[in-house]
């Protein structure tokens, strides 16, 4: 056996062993997301949200809803936040530079007026140009503050320190939000007994297809377009068996950027949002975990499946690989800067299994698909492989992704079922059977470019910061 | 009279159009509230009965709105879960005649629409 | 892959098969399933038709023992008509939560004579706890008081479900009455419970004396020490004062904040020194909690605390003293306008912010 033969079978054994570990890992999160998802789902049954809605004990939230060159619908998106269930609840809409006309729309619609602020910036950000109340009041849970621009991430900081409330809630002004949504994220911090709860994460459902009046969802609909139904498919198997399984064992590492609740104080603590990343949702939370760890102090991320926050995903091949793309520089950027965790029993469970998890399996994976796809085609040119051995391996692989989509089109008809009908069943299925062939490759390449990018962009360090941020939402459902 | 009720939970829009019918009022009933907000403008009811929580906008934002029209007077009555001293006060401060918490009895929203009626 | 070092193809090809027949399997249930709950779907829509008729016939009605009612077939109390007859109970409750008065009893009514109860107590008595815990709230949202010493015993029931359930139905039975159940309670009892709670009081009329606070204030529970404060300082139970200044002292800091809160809200005169005292060697969250209790009850005595607070404090407990500061009245004003003047940053828009505030 040759050097070169050897290496190729240590490379196959690897990819073998990788396999395996990720099989396993599938294996435990769909029987963890049962258990977790069917003892919530009998909890809420009788739970009556309404209570907390009206209590002066209730805890005081604040939302806070960043908005870049929104001028179309930002009037009728605040206008729904306004009608959300919540007694002590603060509305600040964060009005990141807008180009276009944001800012004179919203004093116009809620007649605003420029106050005198004292900003307490506990967390260092761009300037704040004003912060503007009503005394309208219907509308007197609305503050919107208006800043220079500096993305996503800063005016979302600009939030926290302008926010007046224990809790926060981060949301894009886009999506639109369940009625009890408010309700429902604030409970788990008043369940907290031992362990004091940081974060709240949320599910995202995909908006498109469905009928949307008046800022609320009122027939749901499986997306008529490609992209976004194998999105869907996509969602429901990060949102009800990963996030579900994985906040079931504490190792949630993911809070979507477009629904989650804070602990202010902690977050605060942590110095908030950091800027430098495009994966600014999933490093905070990261931080926060971190942050708790080494002060020693028993702490929880809950995360709730009720289908509460609904979002419109791209639904064209351009845009959604510039998400992926960013996706993974996000991704690859948070575990980097937080890399003394790997294998690091101080992070008990995060450091020596949720992380690793996401090193091997969520930014690595894209990776060892392709250098795998590059070495089958050398062992191609070279004659080494082993046909008969080759197909089976590949059909398992194959038929193991499509158990894992079904099992979880079949807790998502079991739970939610928010996809009701037969006919958008036997497209979820297709679309499922499809994922190998197309969209899977897509979203692999997507991947690579964001690796090129990542390492192109590390090279000339400093001019490329973001500004601004798209319209699309940027929430990365990853399992 | 004609009355419009802007109210989310089926069963309890339901049994106001119920009792408020046999009284003999003409009802338009909504379940969400932008489109009440609509309806209001454009059918100038005699009274408003809404929830607070209600999907589209608020209740308080339909208080607003008819106490906005100069046009008719137009009498409100607030009917909410939430019997909190501040929000009563709100309500109150946006111009709503009455406030009614729930659980309510059908009976005494009858009085007091009839109460209030009079007095147009 | 050259695999066959290691791995047995054998092996792989039956668990393709697995995986195969897994799939097929999953596929079949999912369609079962939703074939199943739309035959729910069809049955809800029936009954609902059912409940829209009742009401328009009865929900206004004097009803009583002699009065008539015919029992439709979905509701038939048979082994077949068990998913109809819970969704029967299910909307009955509903009603029942918004209405009182006599279309509140009719629901009562409604659900005693078709039979209903049997369906609660076999939850009731179901070992699976969520079953359990709806079967007590069905109970209670149907005030069926006769249960009241059955479902006691399930107050400190080890599963937290069961024990709130069973905690707000032993209050609905019996009101401020209920409350006894604190002094037998060992295990925690979260903030939503507690405000749940506190929620359910609301509407009643509360007793003078809450006979066993001091036991609740001195209890090894510190939840119940909790709310015992919170119930101290909402019904003004002056007769537990000492006991309430003794928990300022306590090891818990959720303790010492409702004791805080308590004591400003049963406010004698010298709560507001005695919170003042404990300020330095509070908690942040606490030392904030001060102050925003102090707004309430501050006057000039507590002038230059709140004055020293505001030099020296971070910038959030600065915007807290501040406020407390400018309810005193003018004399707070002129103070917070002086600082201003004499060191603008950030003194000076800290002062037209709490200004601006006052306005609107």
């Amino acid at each position: 056996m040759s050097i070169a033969e050897f290496f190729i079978y240590l490379f196959a054994f690897g990819i073998f062993l990788y396999s395996v570990t990720l099989v396993s890992f599938y294996i435990l999160i769909g029987f963890n997301s049962i258990g977790a998802t069917r003892k919530y789902l009998h909890k809420n049954d009788f739970t009556d949200y309404r209570i907390l809605a009206a209590s002066p004990h209730a805890p005081t939230v604040s939302i806070l809803a960043p908005a870049y060159n929104e001028g179309a619908t930002i009037v009728d998106n605040v206008r729904s936040l306004l009608s959300l269930y919540y007694n002590r609840l603060e509305l600040v809409v964060i009005n990141d530079g807008s180009k276009d006309d944001s800012l004179q729309r919203l004093i116009d619609a809620y007649e605003l007026e420029k106050v005198d602020f004292y900003v307490n910036s506990r967390i260092p950000t761009k300037e704040v140009r004003g912060v503007y109340k009503t005394k309208h009041p219907a509308y007197n849970k609305l503050v919107v503050v208006d800043k220079e621009n500096g993305g996503k991430a800063d005016a979302l900081n600009v939030g926290i320190n302008i926010a007046s409330n224990d809790y926060i809630i981060c949301i894009d002004a886009d999506c639109i939000l369940e009625q009890d949504a408010i309700l429902k994220m604030v409970k788990p911090f008043m369940e907290e007994q031992d362990a004091k709860v940081i974060a709240s994460g949320g599910v995202i459902r995909i908006a498109n297809s469905c009928e949307v009046t008046d800022g609320r969802i009122t027939k749901v609909q499986l997306p008529e377009n490609y992209w976004a139904c194998m999105q869907a498919l996509e969602y429901i198997r990060a949102f009800l068996l990963g996030r579900m399984a994985w906040a079931r064992l504490d190792g949630l590492l993911l809070i979507s950027g477009a629904f989650g609740a804070f602990d202010k104080e902690i977050a605060i603590q942590c110095g908030g949002y950091n800027v430098h990343t495009v994966g600014e949702d999933m490093e905070l939370v990261v931080r926060m975990r971190r942050y708790m760890c080494e002060l020693g102090v028993p702490y929880k991320v809950t995360y709730i499946p009720d289908p509460l926050c609904w979002t419109e995903a791209p639904d064209s091949a351009k845009i959604l690989m510039r998400q992926r793309n960013r996706w993974t520089r996000g991704t690859i950027e948070t575990l980097r800067l937080h890399k003394t965790m790997f294998l690091n029993p101080r992070y008990d469970l995060l450091g020596v299994v949720s992380y690793p998890y996401w090193f091997f399996f969520e930014m690595m994976a894209p990776l060892v698909e392709f250098i795998g796809l590059v070495v089958f085609f050398i062992m191609v040119f070279m004659g080494m492989i082993n046909w008969h051995m080759f197909i089976i391996f590949l059909v398992f692989i194959i038929l193991f992704g499509y158990v894992n989509s079904i099992f979880a089109i079949y807790m998502e008809v079991t739970s939610y079922n928010q996809y009701n009908k037969r006919k958008e069943i036997r497209r979820l299925v297709l679309a499922a059977l499809s994922e190998p062939f197309l969209f899977h490759p897509f979203v692999v390449w997507s991947a690579i470019r964001g690796y090129i990018d990542y390492f192109r962009k590390s090279k000339n360090w400093g001019e490329m910061t973001r500004k601004g941020f798209s319209k699309r939402p940027e929430t990365k459902p990853a399992e | 009279m004609k009355i419009l009720i802007a109210e989310d939970d089926n069963l309890v829009r339901k049994t106001i159009e119920i009792k408020l019918s046999k009284d003999g009022h003409e009802i338009i009933s909504l379940a969400e509230g932008k489109a009440a907000i609509e309806n209001i403008n454009t059918m100038l009811p005699d009274m408003v009965i809404t929830d607070i929580m209600l999907p589209g906008a608020s209740g308080l934002e339909i208080v607003s709105t008819v106490k906005n029209i100069t046009s008719k007077d137009i009498k409100v009555i607030v009917l909410s879960t939430m019997g909190q001293e501040n929000i009563v006060e709100e309500a109150f401060k946006l111009g709503a005649d009455e406030y009614i918490t729930k659980p309510f009895s059908l009976t005494e929203l009858s009085i007091r629409v009839k109460k209030l009626m009079s007095r147009v | 892959m050259n695999n066959q070092q290691y791995i047995d193809p054998e092996a792989l090809i039956i668990f393709i098969y697995i995986f195969g027949g897994l799939m097929v399997c999953m596929i079949l249930l999912t369609f079962i399933f939703l074939r199943a709950r739309k035959k729910k779907w069809m049955i809800k829509k029936q009954l609902d038709e059912i409940f829209d008729n009742w009401l328009g016939e009865w929900i206004l009605e004097d009803l009583n023992e002699d009065t008539q009612l015919s029992i439709p077939p979905t509701l038939v109390d048979t082994p077949g008509n068990a998913y109809s007859r819970q969704y029967a109970v299910d909307q009955l409750i509903n009603t029942k939560k918004n209405l009182i008065g006599i279309a509140g009893q009719n629901t009562v009514w409604l659900y005693e004579k078709l039979g209903l109860k049997k369906i609660s107590l076999d939850n009731f008595h179901s070992r699976q706890w969520f079953l359990k815990a709806k079967g007590i709230y069905e109970l209670y949202m149907m005030e069926q008081k006769d249960m009241q010493d059955e479902l006691f015993p399930y107050t400190n029931s080890s599963n937290e479900y069961v024990r709130t359930e069973a905690q707000t139905a032993i209050l609905a039975f019996e009101g401020f009455e209920g409350l006894r159940f604190f002094n037998t309670l060992t295990h925690p009892i979260t903030n939503w419970q507690q405000i749940k709670l506190m929620e359910q009081l609301r509407p009643l009329d509360p007793p003078g004396i809450f006979e066993d606070m001091p036991n609740w204030l001195q209890s090894s529970n510190p939840m119940v020490v909790q709310f015992a404060l919170k119930l101290a300082g909402e019904y003004q139970q002056f007769q537990v004062l000492d006991c309430v200044y003794k928990c300022l002292g306590s090891e818990h800091p959720a303790i010492r904040e409702q004791a805080i809160i308590a004591l400003v809200r049963m406010g004698d005169e010298t709560s507001a020194s005695a919170i003042i005292e404990r300020y330095n060697n509070e908690t942040k969250n606490n030392k904030q909690t001060i102050l925003r209790s102090l707004y309430h009850v501050a006057s000039t005595n507590e002038l230059p605390f709140l004055l020293e607070v505001y030099e020296t404090g971070d910038g959030d407990t600065k915007l807290l003293a501040a406020r407390a500061i400018a309810h005193i009245g003018p004399a707070g004003m002129e103070r917070l306008a002086a600082k201003g003047q004499e060191q603008p940053e950030p003194y000076e828009q800290i002062y037209l912010h709490i200004k601006s505030e006052i306005a609107r």
